[in-house]
Order: structure tokens, then C-alpha cells, then sequence
């Protein structure tokens, strides 16, 4: 019988007198990867926090290792040796791949550090998982996967035993996250244990032994590989979603405009080589990076950047930073990177319309005739709030609000519902289409497709900086990806593709 | 709707920054009296009148720095720009040319530093700090070599009594309304930067880019050139407090504007704008540079040796920017506690 890794019993924990974990129970076994599908993120942070920390429970036991190492009756404040691993890297980036490994480790005693005896203690932890790092390299220049290798190389070097993945296929690549499941089934075999969370359930079972559902800080379900899905979408609490999807999908069959609004013309840039992309308005096009090179070059060229060889055009000119304006851009997490904290509401929500609106800064009555107009769709008590007591659904309508105010020809998301919960990726999906119905067209930058495929019309995949495939969206049904609401395309084009094969 | 009922108080108070003005203002209030009672003569009419004056230059240099201040920059040259100011005007001066055209080309010198400052911190991406330390050795250079590495002699030299008492007069011994003209010249100049501030694009741009600097980047900001903006409004500042020092002296020192980039640091924070960028008015620069202005001639009046005057100062200086930090950090902010079942 299998040891146990980490049990959770019973926990409730509070914080600021709210409660973030509800009655918990999770029990992970030794070598076993175990999947964690959040529907919202309430008492996410908290567990995490909780696995690596013992803090005061309010009821409650936790076994790391088959010890007991935290109980609400005598609270003892220890660290558990837990890595947990995201989209913030907890390397240091200046320091070298084999520092990050061995020297920033808490039982590194040595005094005398010796780059290549480092170099020659790693050797073989690389061989064993097939991968070539230079140990020598600094972390700033890694690539997103190799980063994360070098963090679960540390994790696994430090005799962690218990390893937290979280969200890992929105920062790499599909063909890295198949690689990174084989050295993860691995160290699996080699008794090391992982919470693998993720934001769909389709993704958590291509790897985990068992995949358990978060709903409000409780454990709800949790289905193991053999398990059959009782339904087609079987996370009931979900349902709601599932069936919006069905209904936008349904909707989203009008025309969209034939004319390209925005085009990439062999476009030459660092890693972009011979790019072509169009996208018409109103139209929704996924951009899907297979190999993480793309997205950062991309938005500096439309930050204003010289290509080095093609052109992009905005409205048939050539687009240039005097043209910015024409095109709105949304990074991945925008809470932390589209606001300005320090400015108010309003400011916020005019900050990218003063190219139409000269006098905006100075005229109160322009901002507060945009502030009636507005507060039908935002809401009337936003506008007097800080912006660091808006909901996460008010941030997320300020900043796609701001960027229709803009007016922009096409806009430019780049993973737009990385790090959001079930129904603020809906929201998400509203906003979006928000877009769409002003004529704006909207080009998503995704690493995954999860969420994104059934907004889209059509889909490009680049990699190496290249088009690799072009698929309509009636094409969907031959992606080579298990990606959730596939079988909505499934369910609608698979007569039609049948009769076209024929 | 919601906005049409608010209170006005409680709405100038919402505005980012107005706090730490309030409380600069509330606490030149408290250190203006305090000095009154020890020394009455803190309350003289010809006292003020001097203390607007010497007020008015860190006023100027405080702006300078805060506009800096707010994008997250900071302006090491402003000092070394002073110098240069007085220097090339008083030079210009005594060798006959005509003020006007003087004050032209130092305008024109000046303005250059601040290009130099803006392509350096905003194209290059050099750390402002390095960046401007740079510009700061090369505009005292420039002061230095611009008279052959002396003093000027007296511009009344080069231009005549008449003209270089005109000179003076507008800038620092005359009065207007029965307050000094360096006093008005001040005042003037902070409404206009208070207008670009707080209600123009530029100004949004400026508070944008100290408040993030990625999103202003993708909302289409130019970061070069906004940077540039602040570093000439900044190296605009200091020519003006150049000719101030000029006229005062009637001559150019080399050495004049010594550490005043610091002055306009105590002058900003000291108001609540905070060196972390972002957040700030220059209402509370005004008070800053009054709070700094009031503790020197207070302490002077009072007997207090300078070394004591510099401690008093340095201490307030620190106290400000903590607290600036605990605000930002919310350190202050009740901590909720993690109850455990009993």
C-alpha cells in the first residue's frame, strides 16, 4: 500500500475573521500526481500558504510525510518542505542555473563555492530527464520551460517531496508541457508526489491519477483515472458555463467583415521570421504560440518598435507609434500590469481616449458626461472607489473598458483568462465580445486554448516565429489537442467534416 | 448619481497626494507659530516677505525634482544646472551682451542638459540616478570653464549700472504689490506647472508613467519623450534659480546651487509626493519648500547652530519619506487576526 504524502483533515482556516477553507479534506500518496480543478479561486492563495507554512488552524490537522505537523490544538508556526511552482519564478535571476540549485539551498554549508564540481553534481540529475541546460547559464536567459525545469530541479535536489504546479500550461508551450508531463510521471515513479492545479478539468486528467474539484475553499468531487465523466462536461458547478459557451457558440456565426483591418506582412523581428497574420473586423483570431518565442516580440514591434524586415499595417498604413492609439493592447494578468494604482477611477477609464478628446484633462464636463454614459455598464459606486478596493470584476471592466474608449481598430490580448476563475473568465468572454459587436477586432496571443477556442473564427498556430497551420473554424475539430469545449465543435461540424472526407 | 452628492471636502481630500499636502501645510502651520512664540519676530512683515523670497527658490527647484519625482526619475544635475545658469548669464553679461539675449542662451544651454538627461534615462535606459550624476559633473564643468575656472565679476561690468540693476531688481530686489519679484516669478511659474500637472495630457502621462510604466506603454505613451518633458521642465526650473542667484549676487558663482537637487527632494517628499513615483502635488511641494524655508529661518531666528538646523531637517526629511512608505505599504492598516478555536 502507498505511503501517504500530505493530509489534509478537516482544516478550516480563517483569515481576518472570514473563512478561507471550509472543512477541508485532501489526501495525496506517495508518487502521485494529484489534480486540483479550482472553479473560483476562494482559499486557493490560503491552501497554498497553508502547504507551505503551518499556521494557526482553526480546526483541523495536517500530515506531511505521515507526521503530523499541524494541528488547531497547538499551533506551531513551521515551514513545510513544499515547492510550489508558477508564473512567478522564485529563481534569482542573475545568479547562475547551478547557484540557483545548489547554492541557494538551505542545507548548502560550503564556503568555497566551485562552479565546476556544481556543474558536475547537475550532470547527471539533467541526463536522467533527458534535458541540456548549460549549468552555467544565467536564469534571465532561459526560456520559460527551462526555467522550470531548473525550479523542479531545485525542488527535487532539495529532497522536497510534496511539489505544487500551478496554472504550468499558460507560461509553456503545448509540445514542453507533453515533455514536462514525462519528467513529471518521472519523479512520480521515483516516489515524489505533485498537486498539479489547473484551470480545467480536461488538462488535469491528461496526467493526474486523480483530479479533485475546489469550489469555495471545500473539496466538492474527485474523480480518478478510471473514473468515467458521468456527462459529456461533468463538473456540475460548472454547468452554467457550459452551457453559456454552447449558447455564445451558437450566436457567433455572423459575418465578420472581409476586409483586413490589421495585417502582418512578412514580418522579421528577433524571433518572428516571415510572420503573415490578418485579422478583419469584428473577427476573432487566436494566435497560438508552440514554442513561446513570439508574444514578447510582438508587442514591442506594437509598442512601436522597427521591424527589421515586412511591415504591419493598421487600416491599410503603415502601422508606427504615432498610430498606436489604433490598436489597444492587453497583457496576460492585466490586474497587476494594465492599472495605474496610484491614479483614480476615472483617470483610469479616459486614460488612452485624450488622442480623441483633446480637452478631456481639463473639461470636468467631458469626463462626467462619459461618467453617465458609463455608469449604466460599470456601475454607479465605482467611480468613487480607490482603485485598490475594486473588485477583481471591476478592475477587469475598467481596463477592457478603458480600452474601448480608445476606439482602437483591432485589439491585442495576450492570454486573456491566464489566472482568472470560472466566472470571471466568462466575464471575460463578455467583454471581449464587447469588442466584436463595436467592429473592434480581437486577436488573442495564447499559449493553450483552453477558454479561447470558442470565441475564435479562426486559428493560427506560429511557431519558430512562422505560421505553421492556419485552421477555419470548422477546421477546429481537426486540432491535434484535447482543449475544453472541443466537442462542441465535435458535436456541430463532425457530419460536415465527415461528408467533406467523403 | 453618487458623484453629484459627494461632499467637497471629502473630495479635494480623495484626490491622490492631497493628504501628504494637508499635512505639510497643517505642520508649517504648527512649526511657523511655534518659532512666533519663541521669537516674535518670526511674525515681522519684513520677515515674510524675506521668507517668501528664499522660499521661492526651493519652490522652483522643488518642482523641477518633483516633476521627476512622479515618473519615478530623480534629477542629480539640478544643482550643477543652477550654476551653469548663473555662470553663462553672468559671463554673457559682463562681456556687454545684451540681458535678454543672455537669458536666451542660458535658456537654450540649460534646456540641453535636460534633453541630454532625457535621452539618457528615457532612450538609453540608464538609471536616472547614474544617468543625471553624469550630466551633473558635465554642467559644473561647463560653470567652471565657462569663466576661465573663476567668478564673474559684477554684471553691472559688462552691461552698464542701469541695466544690471533692472536685472536684479526683476529678479530678486524688487517687489511688485508689495512682494518681492522672485516671490511672484515663483508663483507664476507653479501655476503654470501645476496647470501642465494636474490637467493636461502631459501631466497624466507623467503621473502614468511613475504609476506603471508598462501599462502607460501599451496604453501609447511615449516614455522618452514624457521623460524628457520632466527633465526640461526640471532644467527649466533651474535656469530660472540660476538667474535668481545671479541677480542676488549680481555676479556668477561657480558655486552656487550646491546641493540644491537634494533641497528639491526634501521639498517633494516633504509635501507628500512620493520618491517612489506615482502619486504627488505640487500644492505640496509649495508646502514642502515653505515647511524647509520656515525650519531654516526659524532656526536661524532662534539661535540654533547650523549643525542642528541640518539635523532638525534631515530627521523631518526621513520621517516624511517613512511615512510615505507605511502609507504605500499599508502597514498602518488594522491587521486582521487568525482566530483559533478555544
Amino acid at each position: 500500500m502507498k505511503k501517504e504524502m500530505l493530509r489534509m483533515e478537516r482544516i478550516t482556516y480563517r483569515e481576518q475573521g472570514i473563512v478561507r477553507l471550509d472543512n477541508f479534506s485532501m489526501t495525496i500518496l506517495s508518487g502521485e500526481i494529484f489534480g486540483l480543478v479550482p472553479v473560483n479561486h476562494y482559499g486557493l492563495e490560503t491552501l497554498l500558504k497553508l502547504l507551505k507554512q503551518n499556521l494557526p488552524l482553526h480546526y483541523g490537522y495536517v500530515y506531511y510525510r505521515e507526521k503530523e505537523v499541524n494541528s488547531w490544538k497547538k499551533p506551531i508556526n513551521t515551514v513545510n518542505r513544499i515547492s510550489v511552482i508558477q508564473n512567478k519564478s522564485c529563481l534569482a535571476e542573475d545568479l547562475t542555473v547551478a547557484d540557483n540549485i545548489f547554492v541557494l539551498r538551505g542545507g548548502f554549508k560550503k564556503w568555497l563555492i566551485r562552479p565546476s564540481l556544481l556543474k558536475k553534481q547537475l550532470s547527471p540529475f539533467l541526463s536522467e530527464i533527458g534535458i541540456e541546460i548549460d549549468a552555467d547559464a544565467y536564469v534571465e536567459a532561459l526560456t520559460a520551460f527551462q526555467r522550470f525545469v531548473v525550479e523542479l530541479l531545485k525542488a527535487v535536489i532539495a529532497g522536497n517531496q510534496l511539489i505544487v504546479l500551478k496554472d504550468i500550461s499558460t507560461f509553456i508551450s503545448e509540445s514542453e508541457l507533453f515533455k514536462l508531463h514525462e519528467i513529471i510521471r518521472y519523479y512520480a515513479r521515483r516516489g515524489i508526489s505533485f498537486l498539479y492545479i489547473a484551470s480545467h478539468f480536461e488538462e488535469a486528467r491528461q496526467i493526474c491519477d486523480r483530479t479533485a474539484l475546489m469550489v469555495n475553499g471545500q473539496i466538492t468531487k474527485c474523480f480518478s483515472a478510471e473514473d468515467t465523466p458521468p456527462e459529456t462536461f461533468p463538473l456540475q458547478s460548472v454547468e452554467d458555463y457550459d452551457k453559456w459557451v454552447r449558447t455564445q457558440f451558437d450566436r457567433a456565426e455572423e459575418e465578420k467583415g472581409r476586409h483586413a483591418i490589421f495585417e502582418i506582412k512578412n514580418l522579421f523581428y528577433r524571433n518572428i521570421s516571415n510572420l503573415n497574420i490578418r485579422v478583419s473586423p469584428g473577427e476573432c483570431l487566436i494566435v497560438q504560440d508552440l514554442d513561446d518565442s513570439l508574444f514578447g516580440d510582438l508587442i514591442k514591434l506594437l509598442e512601436g518598435e522597427k521591424p527589421k524586415g515586412g511591415e504591419i499595417l493598421i487600416e491599410g498604413e503603415t502601422y508606427s507609434r504615432k498610430k498606436s492609439r489604433k490598436i489597444g493592447i492587453i497583457q496576460e494578468l492585466p490586474l497587476e500590469t494594465m492599472i495605474f494604482p496610484h491614479m483614480s477611477y476615472m483617470d483610469n477609464l479616459c486614460f488612452s481616449m485624450d488622442h480623441r478628446l483633446r480637452k478631456i484633462w481639463v473639461s470636468r464636463g467631458i469626463r462626467k458626461s462619459i461618467m453617465q454614459e458609463y455608469e449604466k455598464l460599470l456601475g454607479e459606486e465605482v467611480f468613487e472607489k480607490k482603485i485598490s478596493d475594486l473588485t477583481r470584476k471591476e478592475k477587469y471592466d475598467l481596463i477592457y473598458t478603458r480600452i474601448l474608449l480608445q476606439k482602437p481598430g483591432v485589439v491585442f490580448c495576450v492570454q486573456p483568462f491566464k489566472g482568472a476563475e470560472v466566472d470571471i473568465r466568462s466575464h471575460i468572454w463578455e467583454l471581449l465580445e464587447r469588442f466584436q459587436n463595436k467592429g473592434i477586432a480581437v486577436v488573442i496571443l495564447a499559449v493553450n486554448l483552453a477558454d479561447s477556442l470558442a470565441l475564435a473564427d479562426r486559428l493560427v498556430r506560429v511557431k519558430h516565429g512562422k505560421v505553421q497551420e492556419v485552421y477555419d473554424k470548422k477546421e477546429f475539430i481537426k486540432l491535434p489537442v484535447n482543449t475544453p469545449w472541443l466537442y462542441l465543435y465535435q458535436e456541430k461540424y463532425a457530419l460536415e467534416f465527415q461528408n467533406e472526407k467523403e | 448619481m453618487n458623484l453629484k452628492k459627494q461632499n467637497p471636502i471629502k473630495k479635494i481630500l480623495s484626490i491622490k497626494g492631497m493628504g501628504g499636502a494637508i499635512t505639510a501645510f497643517i505642520g508649517l502651520v504648527i512649526i511657523y507659530v511655534a518659532f512666533g512664540i519663541i521669537n516674535p519676530t518670526v511674525f515681522s512683515g519684513q520677515n515674510i516677505m524675506n521668507l517668501l523670497r528664499s522660499m521661492s527658490k526651493y519652490l522652483l527647484i522643488g518642482i523641477g525634482q518633483s516633476y521627476l519625482l512622479i515618473t519615478g526619475n530623480i534629477d542629480l544635475s539640478i544643482g550643477s544646472v543652477v550654476a551653469m545658469s548663473a555662470m553663462i548669464s553672468a559671463t554673457l553679461m559682463t562681456q556687454g551682451v545684451n540681458p535678454l539675449i543672455a537669458i536666451l542662451i542660458t535658456l537654450l544651454c540649460c534646456l540641453i542638459v535636460g534633453v541630454i538627461n532625457g535621452f539618457l534615462v528615457g532612450k538609453c535606459q540608464l538609471p536616472p540616478f547614474i544617468a543625471t550624476m553624469g550630466t551633473m559633473f558635465v554642467a559644473r564643468g561647463v560653470a567652471y570653464i565657462v569663466n576661465g575656472n573663476r567668478n564673474t565679476d559684477a554684471i553691472s561690468s559688462g552691461i552698464g549700472k542701469e541695466a544690471g540693476e533692472s536685472f536684479q531688481n526683476f529678479f530678486y530686489y524688487g517687489n511688485t504689490f508689495g512682494v518681492y519679484n522672485t516671490f511672484w516669478i515663483a508663483i507664476i511659474l507653479f501655476v503654470i506647472f501645476f496647470f501642465l500637472l494636474s490637467k493636461t495630457r502631459t501631466g497624466r502621462h507623467i503621473y502614468a508613467i511613475g504609476s506603471n510604466v508598462e501599462a502607460a506603454k501599451l496604453s501609447g505613451v511615449s516614455v522618452l519623450a514624457t521623460t524628457t518633458k520632466a527633465y526640461l521642465v526640471s532644467a527649466f526650473c533651474s535656469f530660472v534659480v540660476g538667474l535668481i542667484l545671479c541677480a542676488q549676487a549680481g555676479m556668477g558663482n561657480m558655486e552656487a546651487g550646491n546641493v540644491y537637487e537634494m533641497y528639491g527632494v526634501a521639498a517633494g517628499v516633504i509635501g507628500g509626493v512620493s520618491p517612489l513615483g506615482g502619486t504627488g502635488i505640487l500644492l505640496g511641494t509649495l508646502a514642502g519648500a515653505a515647511v524647509w524655508q520656515t525650519l531654516e529661518n526659524g532656526l536661524n531666528m532662534i539661535g540654533a547652530q547650523v549643525g542642528i538646523q541640518r539635523l532638525v531637517i534631515g530627521i523631518i526629511v526621513v520621517v516624511a519619506v517613512l511615512l510615505d512608505v507605511v502609507v504605500r505599504s499599508g502597514t498602518f492598516k488594522k491587521k486582521g487576526s487568525t482566530k483559533t478555536a478555544s
